[in-house]
């Protein structure tokens, strides 16, 4: 997986994924969130336009990576998901906190 | 065992023979090619009569070669790194299929890769057509590099021990219930995970339970084991709703501190009548399949173990009828057909192809295709036709 860092806005951090968040890839976005929390930029959009595939590890770095924003005082948002993400977030009721955005300018817009 | 028996097993165990490249591998090896400046750099695996290039850059390419072709076997005989700076110039590599073939070898390097056990089970090496002779520093370098590959090889064997782990978690034998056949099974991948099933009998009711514990190995398996150890505790003295909150309280500073959940499907049923009351946490994939080739899914409403601090869940109810069956999937079979609809009918074209419920419960596992990149849990209530 691919993971693409921009600050398009102040104070919000955008991650862009591509390929499959998975067990191998799971790690590197888990890090990369709390890297930008550890820096002040709790406000952090996960573009998931690219990803076609997430499994539950990949589920567990979203869900960390949100608790850790929102401890900071912040928030993690998903944009742009794709049909196979949606599924599994539906599945596990995980839509009820993880919202998805239909695209990163929805994620970011109130902030 | 002889001793090259006891190697091949040790190798055998680690699950890494005939497997994809991986990335975390294929890293290694271009960072030795990179930092020596060779023009072939190898992750070998020494198998009884063959080797397995797990990694290769240059002259290497993933897969097998005759053990007799293979530099890397020499290697692994002794400890320490076998140099060999100048093959040319050596009598005994001078004919070596290695050096007068296409990988046309003259300088070579080696060192021993170990297994957990200690085992010598492959070689990190350089190539080059040029001579050359490693510098002491050179060596601690390659020997480092050799290091982090086992490190890499036991975190594979790590998976085998969760492997293990998992295995252990499952019930021997279905309870004996009049009227009703209950059957589970868990067809563990490559990859594995902390799927399980259980079944404990509560007075007059059965507690069954679907679990499956976000990530994979050993850390996964042993989330497992406490949820299995703790919803059996609690379940004699507890609802169903009190025994879900009591694993989920109990567990939420392992799953904090792992960055993990659990999604659980937890049900009593009442044998008499057929009544169950169920709750679902970020499960979502329990059905009821009925005689006339429909189905039902039940509710599905309550967030994984983990997910958010204090949740709490609340349990719906279903009545099993006369030749109905409660059928409880793992989300193996959904990364396989996609949405909940196709695995429902997956489950029910299964589950017709078979009449023992142990049969059928294979079927379903394996409705997933040959090559499912999940473990698949299957767990099975039928009632009996009248």
């Amino acid at each position: 997986m691919d993971l693409v860092r921009s600050e398009p806005v102040d104070g919000a951090v955008v991650l862009a994924a591509a390929g499959r968040l998975n067990l191998t890839s799971a790690g590197h976005l888990r890090r990369t969130v709390d890297e930008a929390v550890g820096e002040g930029r709790a406000r952090v959009v996960v573009d998931l336009g690219e990803v076609a595939f997430i499994d539950s590890s990949g589920l567990g770095a979203l869900v960390g990576g949100l608790k850790a924003a929102r401890q900071a005082g912040g928030d993690l948002r998903i944009a742009a998901a794709g049909e196979q993400v949606r599924t599994v977030l539906g599945l596990t009721n995980l839509d009820r906190v993880l919202r998805p955005y239909d695209t990163v300018e929805d994620a970011l817009a109130g902030w | 065992m002889s001793t090259d028996t006891q190697r091949v097993a040790a190798l055998e165990a680690l699950d890494l023979l005939d497997t994809a490249p991986e990335e975390r591998f294929d890293r290694i090896a271009r960072l030795a090619q990179q930092l020596f400046g060779v023009g072939t750099a190898g992750i070998n695996l020494v198998d009884h009569d063959r080797q397995f290039t797990k990694a290769g850059v240059g002259r290497l390419r993933h897969g097998d070669m005759a053990r007799e072709d293979s530099v890397c076997t020499r290697t692994i005989e002794h400890e320490g790194a076998l140099e060999i700076p100048d093959a040319h110039a050596d009598p005994a590599w001078a004919e070596h299929p290695a050096v007068t073939g296409q990988i046309g070898m003259r300088f070579y390097a080696g060192v021993p890769l170990h297994a957990p056990g200690g085992e010598r089970v492959g070689a990190l090496c350089l190539i080059d057509p040029a001579p050359r002779t490693l510098t002491p520093v050179e060596h601690e370098l390659l020997a480092s590099l050799g290091e982090l590959v086992e490190r890499e090889l036991a975190s594979s064997a790590d998976l085998e021990s969760g492997r293990e782990v998992q295995r252990r978690l499952l019930p021997q034998r279905p309870p004996a219930v009049p009227g009703w056949e209950v059957a589970g099974t868990c067809v563990q991948r490559h990859a594995v995970g902390g799927d399980f099933y259980d079944w404990l009998t509560i007075g007059d009711q059965l507690q069954v339970m679907l679990c499956d514990v976000m990530g994979k190995g050993l850390s996964a398996a042993l989330v497992a084991a406490g949820v299995r150890v703790l919803a059996r505790g609690a379940a004699p003295h507890h609802t169903l709703t009190s025994t879900m909150a009591r694993v989920a309280g109990d567990l939420a500073g392992d799953l904090e501190e792992t960055g993990s959940f659990v999604t659980a499907f937890l049900a009593r049923l009442d044998p008499a009548d057929g009544t169950v009351e169920y709750l679902d946490a970020g499960h979502g994939l329990a059905f009821v399949l009925q005689p006339d080739g429909g189905f039902r899914r039940l509710a599905a409403d309550g967030l994984p173990l983990g997910a958010l601090p204090g949740e709490t869940w609340t349990s719906h109810r279903d009545r099993i009828g006369e030749d109905e069956s409660l059928v409880v999937v793992s989300d193996g079979l959904l990364d396989a057909h996609g949405d909940v609809e196709s695995v429902a009918a997956a489950v029910r074209r299964a589950s017709a192809a078979a009449d023992r419920a142990e049969d059928v419960v294979r079927h379903i596992a394996h409705a997933g295709g040959s090559h499912p990149t999940d473990d698949v849990t299957v767990l099975l209530l039928r009632r009996a036709a009248a």
